[in-house]
């Protein structure tokens, strides 16, 4: 189906590239040819001119010299003389194949000759014969094309001029001249024609094996559709090459990072990007599904190197924004946390239940009545103790929960009597939770059966604290920079509650702190984070919904 | 290299002359130079000339050497020839002594101050020959002959009267106390017919160049009594004159003119190519080989040699 369709496209382009490039390379050779033969052709027409000059040259100087040419010009009267100088030029014809020789007087006429034209006069043109200079030259009369060399004859005693001596030769036309130039020509243009079809050949299937079996439109479109793909996904994408540079990153990826620019061609390392994100991009850390922390999203970064027929060509790295993956997880843990608090009070309900039972059964009723009044003072305690300095419900709420769960584990939660929280509107609340939430997930699952984890919260100003304090081990000096950035956790996997989610808890209090303004530090089994932007919520005296607050609109 | 292309820019002119089709005769300009011979084949001008064209062509200055005889009245005519190439800086003439002797018999208008001198190339031995069958086995035999009867032995030479081959038996007559003008002197322009005459016994004696006649010297039909030069030639069993007490050293000489009328850088450039050919081993080959020795003198040193040797020769004759 793809190759049918393939065909048809290629078949609509009209040539392949293999044909286009035999053409190109035929007409190279072509090309290449004619220069040859136009050279070749004003070569051998000067060649000509000058070695047959010289040959006219020599054979009339040498006919020029002999005392029967001399003594018959010397005694134009003598017939027997002037005979023998026919016969003279005559041999000089027949010895340098010349078209025609004649022997001429100072007047320019015929004096004796090979072909009967005594008395015709000879055309000198521009000849220096007369004044005893030697003269070869190319005469176009229009009937005859012809070189010629005039050589003047001198008295053999007195060294006077007597006349002159023509030698001359028919001029090759040019198509001579080209095939005495090239006479294997066709030879040559074959040669060179099959050299170029061979190579053009090679070429296209060189090419043509390099670029996968696509023509160069193709490819184009290729490239031009996966551009579009890539820009089109979701998902951040960053191609780096071998040497560590971005070759590719489309326009999500950008938004995820929080480039400036996209970056194409910088160095990994010259990124404004977190150590962690750095790390895995550039391939440090191994696995799969990173989750990082760059600025406020957090990211599950994949990396996937790219090997091109065995040989390391970079890598590419995928990006999902899991910030609201990740806030949806915190509310599901909430509710699950809310679960485990209910079915743990359900629990210590039905145990309660059992003891009043029992005791009923026993008919022990004033034990019934304490044993009911001791309960209920318990739990009215806790929550006296949370209500009373917490004043954010949600916050409270959050610290009941988890204290009933401190006492499912067999632990103890409470909140310092120095705490002290006014509700803080909904937007900080939420925050809030996540900090507390996840400071005291930390602390509870660090403790023993039988340990303690103590809250403080506390207001300066508009700053809130966070103070969770625990009775684990706390976190080793070494680590606690490394706890605050992502993947990293003290807990052990096998155990741990949340799985892939682990590790995660600390960087986002962290990153939640710092989005308000605040921070987070550790201090062996102390955490310490906080936050600013407290405005406090107007209290409802009817119970309305309370109005949107500033810290909202400034976010 | 200059001239090469003034060459190549006159090819170029021709060609688009022929080719643009209007023009009825264009001159064509052949490479290379012509050497002109100023008597016929076989004589010391054609040997000289004929191994010039060769280190010529073989040292690559050159493209092409042709070489042509053109003979009359012991070379003037030559000479008369290269006075009407005025201007032609292609056309080289070999000549030497004989050619300076012969002006003095010479009716024409050309003279050798008329001409460029290009250089003195070489010196030559004249050597003293008589046939195989001659009754002069040693120099001292023809002395003592010919002091008996000055007439009645014939003098053959490759000069004419004035020339190399005329001056050095009228030297010898000289020093051995003949009155020259008893002296019966046979001239035969260039030498080349000179031979037969010598082995036919018409000519008694003969002084003529070593190198044209060397051939006859090893097969034996000549015989050498002695060497002119103030030095024996390598491979020739003769003794120089003075050795047998004939106190008389002479040696003739050879070198080219080039027409009149050339411009300085033409005069240069055939000067440069005499510099290029001295320095091919083909050149040195031939000295070796004819007995030459190298006397190169450059053009202006030459135009003065050649200023004394004609006022020398002539002189006595016109006087």
């Amino acid at each position: 189906m793809a190759s049918t369709a393939t065909r048809t496209a290629r078949a609509r382009r009209g040539l392949s590239l293999a044909s286009q490039f035999l053409i190109l390379q035929l007409c190279i050779v072509l090309l290449a040819v004619a220069a040859v033969a136009a050279t070749s052709v004003a070569g051998a027409d000067a060649a000509f001119r000058n070695e047959e000059g010289q040959r006219l040259l020599s054979a009339a100087e040498n006919l020029a010299a002999t005392s029967v040419v001399r003594n018959s010009l010397a005694e134009p009267g003598n017939e027997g003389l002037r005979s023998a100088a026919g016969g003279q030029a005559e041999t000089t014809r027949i010895v340098y194949g010349a078209g025609y020789v004649l022997v001429a007087t100072i007047e320019a006429t015929v004096h004796a000759d090979t072909h009967g034209t005594e008395g015709q006069s000879v055309p000198t043109e521009d000849s220096p014969v007369a004044s005893g200079q030697s003269w070869v030259g190319v005469r176009d009369d229009g009937a005859a094309h012809e070189l010629v060399s005039h050589v003047p004859v001198l008295h053999a005693d007195t060294g006077e001029i007597l006349g002159f001596v023509v030698v001359a030769v028919k001029y090759p036309t040019p198509v001579q001249l080209f095939a005495d130039a090239v006479p294997n020509l066709l030879v040559y243009l074959l040669l060179g024609g099959a050299i170029g079809v061979v190579g053009s050949l090679l070429l296209a299937r060189r090419v043509t094996r390099q670029t996968l079996g696509l023509e160069p439109r193709e490819i184009a479109g290729l490239v031009e559709h996966r551009e579009a793909m890539l820009y089109g996904i979701k998902e951040g994408v960053v191609g780096i090459d071998a040497a560590g540079r971005v070759t590719i990153i489309n326009d999500e990826a950008v938004r995820l990072l929080g480039l400036p620019d996209d970056g194409v061609g910088t160095a990994l390392a010259d990124l404004p990007l977190e150590e962690s994100v750095l790390d895995v991009l550039a391939g440090r850390v191994q696995g799969e599904d990173h989750v990082v922390v760059q600025e406020d999203r957090v990211l599950v970064l994949n990396r996937m190197p790219v090997l091109v027929r065995g040989r390391d060509a970079g890598a590419v790295a995928t990006l999902r924004d899991r910030t609201e993956l990740t806030s949806l997880r915190r509310e599901l843990d909430d509710s699950r946390t809310a679960t485990d608090t209910l079915r743990a009070q359900a629990h210590e309900f039905s145990n309660r239940l059992h003891t009043i039972a029992g005791l009923v059964e026993l008919g022990e009723f004033a034990d019934v009545a304490r044993y009911i009044h001791q309960a209920s003072e318990l739990r009215e305690k806790l929550v006296h103790e949370v209500v009373a300095s917490i004043g954010e419900p949600a916050l409270a709420a959050l610290l009941i929960a988890k204290s009933s769960l401190a006492v499912e584990q067999g632990a103890r939660l409470h909140v310092t009597p120095d705490s002290a929280l006014p509700p803080v509107g909904d937007t900080l609340a939420y925050d809030l939770v996540t900090v507390v939430g996840n400071l005291v997930d930390n602390a509870i699952d660090a403790i023993e059966p039988g340990g303690w984890v103590e809250v403080t919260v506390s207001t300066t100003g508009t700053r809130v604290d966070v103070i969770v304090r625990d009775s684990g081990p706390g976190i080793p000096a070494s680590m606690v920079e490394a706890v605050f950035r992502q993947g990293v956790t003290t807990k052990d996997g096998a155990t741990g509650r949340r799985g892939a989610h682990q590790g995660i808890g600390l960087a986002l209090v962290r990153m939640t702190c710092q989005r308000r303004g605040g921070g987070v530090e550790a201090a062996g089994s102390t955490l310490h984070a906080w936050l600013d932007g407290v405005r406090p919520a107007p209290v409802p005296a009817d119970g309305a919904p309370p109005p949107p607050t500033g810290t909202e609109a400034g976010r | 290299m200059q001239r090469g292309m003034a060459w190549t820019s006159r090819v170029l002119t021709v060609l688009l002359l022929a080719t643009g089709g209007c023009a009825v005769s264009a001159d064509v300009d052949p490479h290379g130079v012509r050497i002109m011979v100023p008597n016929p084949p076989g004589s010391g001008y054609d040997l000289t000339a004929r191994n010039l064209a060769r280190a010529l062509e073989a040292s690559s200055a050159v493209d092409g050497a042709d070489v042509f005889n053109l003979p009359g009245a012991g070379g003037m005519v030559g000479m008369q020839r290269l006075v009407h190439e005025e201007g032609n800086p292609r056309l080289l003439m070999v000549m030497g002594l004989g050619l300076a002797g012969a002006q003095g018999q010479w009716s024409g208008d050309a003279r050798l101050a008329d001409c460029t001198p290009i250089a003195r190339l070489l010196v030559e031995p004249n050597v003293v020959v008589v046939a195989q069958d001659s009754p002069f086995r040693t120099m001292a035999d023809l002395v003592d002959a010919w002091r008996a009867d000055p007439g009645g032995i014939v003098v053959g030479g490759g000069s004419q009267p004035g020339g190399p081959d005329h001056q050095a038996p009228l030297m010898v007559a000289q020093a051995i106390g003949i009155d020259v003008d008893e002296v019966v002197y046979e001239g035969y322009d260039g030498g080349g017919r000179l031979l037969p005459d010598i082995v036919r016994g018409q000519v008694h004696v003969a002084v003529t160049g070593y190198a044209q006649n060397a051939t006859q010297f090893d097969s034996g039909q000549l015989r050498v009594l002695a060497v002119t030069g103030p030095a024996r030639v390598a491979g020739l069993d003769a003794p120089t004159l003075q050795e047998v007490g004939v106190d008389v050293v002479f040696e003739n000489w050879r070198g080219v003119l080039a027409p009149p009328g050339l411009s300085p850088a033409e005069t240069d450039a055939l000067g440069d190519l005499i510099v290029e050919l001295r320095e091919t081993p083909e050149w040195q080959e031939t000295l070796a080989v004819n007995g030459w020795t190298d006397a190169y003198l450059p053009p202006e040193e030459f135009r003065d040699f050649l200023d004394q040797q004609v006022v020398s020769i002539s002189g006595p004759d016109d006087g």
